[in-house]
C-alpha cells in the first residue's frame, strides 16, 4: 500500500506536536485554572496539532484516490538547488559583502531559471541585468533610505 | 475629522509622500497584475524600507502599494484568464470571455472603473464609521478583546478550503511561531535554546517573507515556470466605457459594493470571498444570467467593486479595534507597530491625524490608480510578458535584502531560508497559507488581552457569563466546526430530496 502524503502530513503534525508539548512542560510557570501564563498559547497550539495531525492522518488512510503531484523529482531538485544557492549567498555576503556577491547570484539565477524553462538566454543580456539589479536594490536602499547592506567581514 | 484635514492635506502634498504614492501604485499594480505576485507580498516585500521613513510617509507608501495591488488583480484575470490574486478569481470568469471577444479595452475599463467605485466610497464610508466603532469598542474589555481575537483566526477557518484540520493546523503553527521569545506579563522566555536572537521573537518580516515569498518562488520554480503568455492588444486604444454603460449596471455596482464593504468588515474575511459571493449574487439578480461565463459586463463589475469595497471594509476593524480585515492588514498592523501606531479604539484619541491620513489617502490613491491605468493601458500587456527568470531572481534578492535590512544580521536571513522550508513542507503537505498569517499577528493580542483578563477576574466562564463575550465565543466555536455543520447540512439536504 502506497503511503498517502496526508498521512506523512499528519504524523509530522502529531510528532511536532508532541515535541511542543515536551518543550513546554519545560517552563517555570505552571498552568492552573486561575491563570494560565506563558503555557497557554503554545500548549493550545501543541495540542491543536496534535488533533489536527491525527484528523488528516485518518482523512489519509480513508482517502481512496491517488495523490496529485505538486512538485516532480527534478522540479524538486530544482527547488533544493536554488535553495542551496541562497544559502551560499548568505555565506557569501557575510564575508565579501552585498555588492560582491548579488551580481553572481542574480546571473546565476537567471540563467539557471533561464535553463530549466528551456530558453535561451543571452548571457550578456544576463550580465547587464545582474548588475542593474544589484546598483537599483544598494541605491533603493542605502543612498535613497539611509539603511545598511552587508559590507562583507573581509572589507570592514 | 475635519481638524486633521490641514494635516492630511500638507502630508499629501510633500514631495516625497508624493512621489513615494506615485512608486507605490505602480509598483501595487504591476504586482497585483502579475499571477503569482500580489498587493500582499509588494507590502511584505517593501516594509522594511518604510523603517526609516516618517510614520505618515510609510503609510501613504505602504497603502499605495496595497491599494495598487488590489486594484492592478484584474489585468490578469482578463488579459490572460489567470487571476493575478484571489481576490479577482471571478473576474476571470467574464472579463477574459470578453477580452476574447475583442473587447479586452472595455473589460479592462470595466476593471478600472469598478476598482476605482469599490475602494474610494468604502474609504470614505470606512473614514466616516470608523471613530464610531472605536467609541463602541472602548466598552470592550479583555475579555471580549481575547473573544474578537479568537473570531478573527477561526472566521478564516470556516472559508478554508480543503477539511478543517488543515485550516486549524495552519493556525496552530502561526501561534507556536508566534510564540518563540520572552511572553507578555510573565516574561518567560520561550523555544529560545538559549540564543539571543530568538529573545525579542522571530520577527514578522523573517517569518512571512520566508514561508510565504521566498517558499513561494521556490515551489512556482519546481513547479516550472510558464512561458511568457502571448496576450492580445487588440481594442486596448481608448477608455472604453461610457456613462450609459455604468448606468446600466448601477444596482449591480451598489449591491456589489454593499457586499464587498460587509465582507470586508469581518475579522478574517477579505476580497478573497467578497469577490466570489457578489458574482454569485449578480449573476442570480440579472435578468440574462445565460450571458454569465461568456463575457457579461455585469460578471465584471460585481467582483471588481466587491473585491475593491473590502479595502475600505477592512480598515474600519483594522483602525478602530486593530483587528485584521484580511491578510495584508494584518500585516499593516504589524507595520505601523513598528512605527509606532497601536491600532485599537484609543489610536483615533493618540493619533487620530494619521488614521484618518490612511482613510484620505486610500480614497486619493484609488483616483491615482485610475488615471495611471487610464493612461497606461495599452502598455499592460507588456507586464504580463516579463520574463519568470528575471523577475524572481531579483524577488529573492529583494526577499534575502529585507530580512537583513529588518534586523541588521545576516543570522535573520539564515532564519528566512528556515522558514521558507517551513513554507515548501507546507505547500507539499498542502496546509492554507492565510490562517497561519493571521494566527501569527493576531496571537500576541490574543495572549496578553486573555493572560490580563484573567488577572481581573481568574475565571475561565467569564467567557461565556459577559453578554459580547458569549456572543463571539458562540461564533467562534461556530467557526470552527462549520465544515461539520455544511457536511451536515448537505446530508439532510440529499435526505430530504
Amino acid at each position: 500500500m502506497k503511503v498517502k502524503r496526508d498521512q506523512i502530513t499528519g504524523l509530522a503534525l502529531v510528532i511536532l506536536g508532541i515535541v511542543m508539548l515536551v518543550l513546554i512542560s519545560q517552563f517555570k510557570k505552571p498552568i492552573t485554572a486561575e491563570y494560565p501564563g506563558p503555557r497557554m498559547m503554545p500548549g493550545i497550539a501543541a495540542i491543536g496539532m496534535i488533533i489536527c495531525g491525527l484528523g488528516i492522518f485518518v482523512n489519509g488512510c480513508r482517502q481512496k484516490t491517488a495523490d496529485k503531484t505538486v512538485i516532480t523529482k527534478a522540479g524538486m531538485l530544482r527547488v533544493v538547488i536554488t535553495f542551496a544557492a541562497l544559502c551560499l549567498y548568505i555565506l557569501g555576503m557575510q564575508y565579501l559583502g552585498f555588492l560582491i556577491v548579488t551580481p553572481l547570484l542574480v546571473f546565476g539565477l537567471a540563467v539557471y531559471f533561464a535553463k530549466a524553462s528551456h530558453v535561451e538566454v543571452k548571457i550578456w543580456v544576463c550580465i547587464v541585468f545582474a548588475v542593474a539589479v544589484t546598483a537599483i536594490i544598494w541605491a533603493m536602499y542605502v543612498p535613497l533610505f539611509g539603511m545598511e547592506l552587508p559590507v562583507g567581514s573581509l572589507f570592514e | 475629522m475635519l481638524a486633521y484635514l490641514p494635516y492630511i492635506f500638507t502630508q499629501l502634498i510633500q514631495p516625497m509622500n508624493l512621489l513615494l504614492m506615485v512608486a507605490g501604485t505602480a509598483v501595487g499594480i504591476i504586482f497585483g497584475a502579475i499571477p503569482g505576485l500580489s498587493g500582499t507580498m509588494a507590502v511584505m516585500l517593501f516594509m522594511p524600507l518604510t523603517y526609516t521613513m516618517e510614520s505618515s510617509t510609510a503609510v501613504i507608501f505602504l497603502l499605495a502599494l496595497w491599494i495598487g495591488g488590489c486594484s492592478g488583480a484584474f489585468i490578469g484575470s482578463v488579459l490572460l484568464g489567470i487571476p493575478g490574486s484571489a481576490s479577482a478569481v471571478a473576474t476571470c470568469w467574464d472579463g477574459h470571455p470578453m477580452a476574447k471577444k475583442g473587447q479586452a479595452g472595455k473589460a479592462l475599463a470595466i476593471g478600472m472603473t469598478a476598482s476605482f467605485c469599490g475602494t474610494f466610497f468604502s474609504a470614505i464610508i470606512g473614514g466616516l464609521l470608523a471613530e464610531a466603532v472605536a467609541d463602541f469598542a472602548f466598552a470592550m474589555g479583555p475579555w471580549e478583546y481575547s473573544a474578537l481575537c479568537l473570531v478573527a483566526m477561526t472566521m478564516v477557518l470556516a472559508i478554508s478550503k480543503g477539511n478543517m484540520f488543515k485550516g486549524l493546523a495552519s493556525t496552530c503553527i502561526g501561534i507556536l511561531l508566534a510564540t518563540v521569545g520572552y511572553s507578555p506579563i510573565d516574561a518567560e522566555a520561550r523555544f529560545t535554546f538559549n540564543n539571543m536572537y530568538l529573545l525579542g521573537g522571530l520577527g514578522m518580516i523573517v517569518v512571512l517573507t520566508g514561508i510565504f515569498a521566498v517558499s513561494h518562488i521556490l515551489v512556482t520554480f519546481g513547479k516550472g515556470f510558464d512561458a511568457p503568455p502571448e496576450v492580445s492588444k487588440e481594442g486596448l486604444k481608448g477608455f472604453g466605457l461610457t456613462l450609459k454603460d455604468i448606468k446600466d449596471e448601477l444596482v449591480n455596482i451598489i449591491r456589489s459594493f454593499l457586499i464587498g464593504l460587509g465582507i470586508g468588515f469581518l475579522p478574517g474575511m477579505g476580497s478573497g470571498l467578497s469577490n466570489l459571493v457578489a458574482y454569485s449574487t449578480a449573476k442570480n439578480g440579472s435578468k440574462h444570467p445565460e450571458e454569465y461565463g461568456h463575457g457579461a459586463a455585469g460578471g465584471i463589475w460585481a467582483p471588481e467593486v466587491a473585491n475593491n469595497a473590502a479595502i475600505g471594509g477592512a480598515m474600519i476593524p483594522m483602525a478602530a479595534l486593530g483587528i485584521p480585515g484580511d491578510s495584508t492588514t494584518a500585516l499593516l498592523i504589524g507595520a505601523l507597530t513598528i512605527h509606532g501606531l497601536e491600532m485599537g479604539p484609543m489610536v483615533f484619541k493618540n493619533s487620530g491625524d494619521v488614521v484618518y491620513l490612511m482613510f484620505v489617502t486610500v480614497a486619493v490613491v484609488a483616483a491615482l490608480v485610475l488615471l495611471m491605468q487610464a493612461i497606461c493601458k495599452r502598455w499592460f500587456p507588456y507586464i504580463l510578458k516579463v520574463p519568470s527568470w528575471y523577475m524572481y531572481s531579483a524577488l529573492l534578492v529583494i526577499c534575502l535584502a529585507s530580512a537583513y535590512v529588518d534586523s541588521g544580521n545576516l543570522y535573520k536571513c539564515g532564519m528566512m531560508m528556515v522558514f521558507a522550508a517551513v513554507g515548501i513542507l507546507m505547500t507539499l503537505g498542502d496546509l492554507p497559507a492565510s490562517p497561519l498569517i493571521l494566527a501569527f499577528i493576531l496571537t500576541p493580542t490574543l495572549e496578553t488581552k486573555t493572560l490580563q483578563a484573567f488577572q481581573s477576574v481568574p475565571k475561565w466562564t467569564e467567557f461565556f457569563t459577559r453578554p459580547v463575550s458569549c456572543v463571539l465565543m458562540v461564533i467562534a466555536i461556530f467557526c470552527i466546526f462549520s465544515p461539520i455543520f455544511k457536511g451536515l447540512f448537505a446530508k439532510l439536504k440529499k435526505k430530504k430530496a
